[in-house]
């Protein structure tokens, strides 16, 4: 198989995987819509590889609830089309997470 | 007796689900696929209602400018609430990963297109043959005829072609008539004797009154020397058409960059020196009115697309877009000669009679007006200007008047600052043969008729 179709499966495969959580409530249309919007950009390089990373990075992490969910609306309302809107959102999420391993410590 | 033989052709011969998925995998994969197939099909040659509602779906995005790829779909689909379950996503996926080459899309649509022909031949059989069973009186002559009208619907008439018959052509010549009177009665009441323009305004007032403007359907040839105005003459006729009249206009450049392009705007709007904006040697008064005359470009309905790698297929490709898109009335092309040839072993003269057909066809086919600019020899001829002549609606020269001319015609001496003729070396409408002279100001990129002096 080639690169391009290679690709072309995983993005298709992605995409289906999240429309089905959603379609199975197990994601609201808001978390569905920035999902399959962050699959496009990730697809056409054009999201800044610190804002994945901060997402890793949070998914990694083993916050509490409340913290989370904060975290959560930030990624959220972040605006994928304003790298302005992007680069807040890093800086946020980054300074949430830091809090909270001070407070752990 | 024949029953079980339609029956079997309803089964085994009259769709083609994977041509309908190929087709729809590859809108949802490239462009130049989305263009070719949204205007080639329709949602009633696919025979699976589901692959005609994701025709529609694709469309849709398509039109409204939203590149429509699977997320997209899955989207669109997603909040008009096509997509209740599980299995409607795995549909959709199968129907994405069903990936063909980009460059194979026209056969795929042919299959759509082919079956979508048959089942229609199949519903006239059907049809011709419950007449048969049913209507014992019937005149066989009244049939054979009434079937050989629908046949011929069905194989000759299938695409674009029309054939008017005694009453159509009556109507429309009536109509026709009619709107003539109409206007010519305002022109009379309201207009004071002007004639009002038919098509697009050309920016001459002159040109106007003897062409009636620029027709959808028509196919306009500019020739001119190199550095003798062809691009002035293109931006100028998109001044007048998309920022005085507020149509909307396509122009494809093969040789300018983005920058040159709005720089020229910028000279042409605010009627301040070309030379001058591109140094940036001007004052801040200036600098407000360059900015005031971008405000109108604002506003305009000038879409600009720099492709210096242009050919005649990719020119297709765009203007179909931009037709569905942004509903252009006009494109211009600036200019052929800089056009990329398909097969490299044509002739130059070959080349531009292709181009030329392609173009006079897409006019036709979208309705739009189109402008082709092209390159004048140094003696002032047109290499394959016959068959140039012959495609186009009205051709067009553009020439610098002659120094000798200039100061021994006495009719120019009517004029103040003429220094380019208008020449109208054809014109389908209208009259032809005639020389008009303008006042093009190369400094500030400027055309406009030359005025008259008063006597």
């Amino acid at each position: 198989m080639n690169e391009e179709i290679r690709l072309r499966k995983i993005y298709d495969e992605t995409a289906s995987v999240i429309l089905r959580h959603a379609v199975n409530n197990r994601l609201s249309s808001e978390e569905m819509a920035f999902l399959l919007n962050l699959l496009d950009k990730v697809f056409d390089c054009t999201i800044p590889e610190a804002f994945i990373f901060v997402i890793k990075e949070f998914q990694d992490y083993d916050s509490n609830e409340e913290l989370r969910e904060i975290i959560k609306a930030n990624i959220l309302a972040t605006d994928l089309e304003d790298d302005q809107s992007i680069k807040s959102s890093i800086t946020e999420i980054r300074d949430l997470l830091s809090a909270q391993e001070v407070s752990t410590q | 007796m024949a029953d079980p033989v339609l029956r079997q052709l309803d089964e085994d011969n009259l769709f083609d689900l994977e041509s309908e998925r190929r087709v729809l995998s590859s809108m949802l994969h490239a462009e130049d696929a989305c263009v070719e197939a949204y205007n080639t099909l329709t949602t009633v040659d696919f025979y699976s209602p589901k692959h005609g509602t994701i025709f529609d779906l694709v469309c849709s995005l398509f039109e409204r400018e939203i590149r429509p790829t699977f997320v997209e779909l899955l989207k669109e689909a997603h909040s008009l609430g096509l997509l209740t379950n599980p299995r409607d996503i795995e549909e959709l996926k199968y129907i994405a990963e069903q990936y063909i080459d980009d460059e194979n899309i026209k056969y795929w649509i042919k299959r759509v297109k082919d079956k979508s022909r048959l089942r229609k031949f199949e519903a006239f059989l059907r049809h011709s043959f419950q007449m048969v069973l049913e209507r014992q009186d019937i005149e066989v002559e009244e049939l054979l005829l009434a079937a050989e009208e629908e046949l011929t619907n069905l194989t000759a008439l299938e695409y674009d072609d029309h054939i008017d018959s005694p009453s159509d052509l009556a109507s429309l010549g009536y109509d026709e008539v009619e709107r003539r009177f109409l206007r010519f009665k305002e022109i009379k009441e309201l207009h004071k004797g002007v004639l009002p323009l038919d098509g697009l305004p050309t920016g001459f007032d002159t040109l106007n009154h003897i062409t009636l403007g620029y027709k959808p359907g028509d196919l306009i040839i500019l020739g001119a020397q190199t550095g003798h105005g062809k691009t002035a003459f293109a931006l100028h006729t998109s001044r007048s058409v998309s920022v005085d009249y507020q149509s909307t206009v396509l122009y494809l450049n093969t040789e300018m960059s983005r920058q040159q392009i709005a720089l020229r705007w910028g000279s042409i709007l605010s009627g301040i020196e070309h030379e001058r904006i591109r140094s940036g040697d001007i004052n801040e008064t200036e600098l407000s009115i360059i900015l005031e005359g971008y405000s109108r470009l604002r506003e305009s309905g000038f879409y600009s697309y720099p492709c210096p790698n242009l050919t005649p297929e990719k020119t297709i490709s765009i203007a179909r877009k931009f037709k569905a898109q942004k509903n252009i009335d006009m494109m211009i092309v600036d200019y052929v000669g800089r056009m990329d040839k398909i097969d490299p072993k044509m002739q130059e003269w070959q080349m531009l009679e292709q181009i030329v057909k392609t173009l006079k066809m897409l006019a036709q086919n979208l309705n739009i007006v189109v402008m082709c600019l092209v390159q004048l020899n140094p003696d002032g001829s047109l290499q394959g200007a016959k068959r140039m002549k012959n495609e186009s609606d009205l051709m067009l020269k553009l020439t610098p008047i002659p120094r000798e001319e200039l100061e021994e015609n006495e009719e120019l001496k009517k004029y103040s600052n003429p220094n380019y003729y208008i020449h109208i070396d054809k014109n389908r409408d209208g009259r032809s043969g005639v020389r008009i002279p303008i006042t093009f100001d190369l400094q500030k990129q400027i055309m406009k008729d030359a005025e008259r002096i008063a006597l």
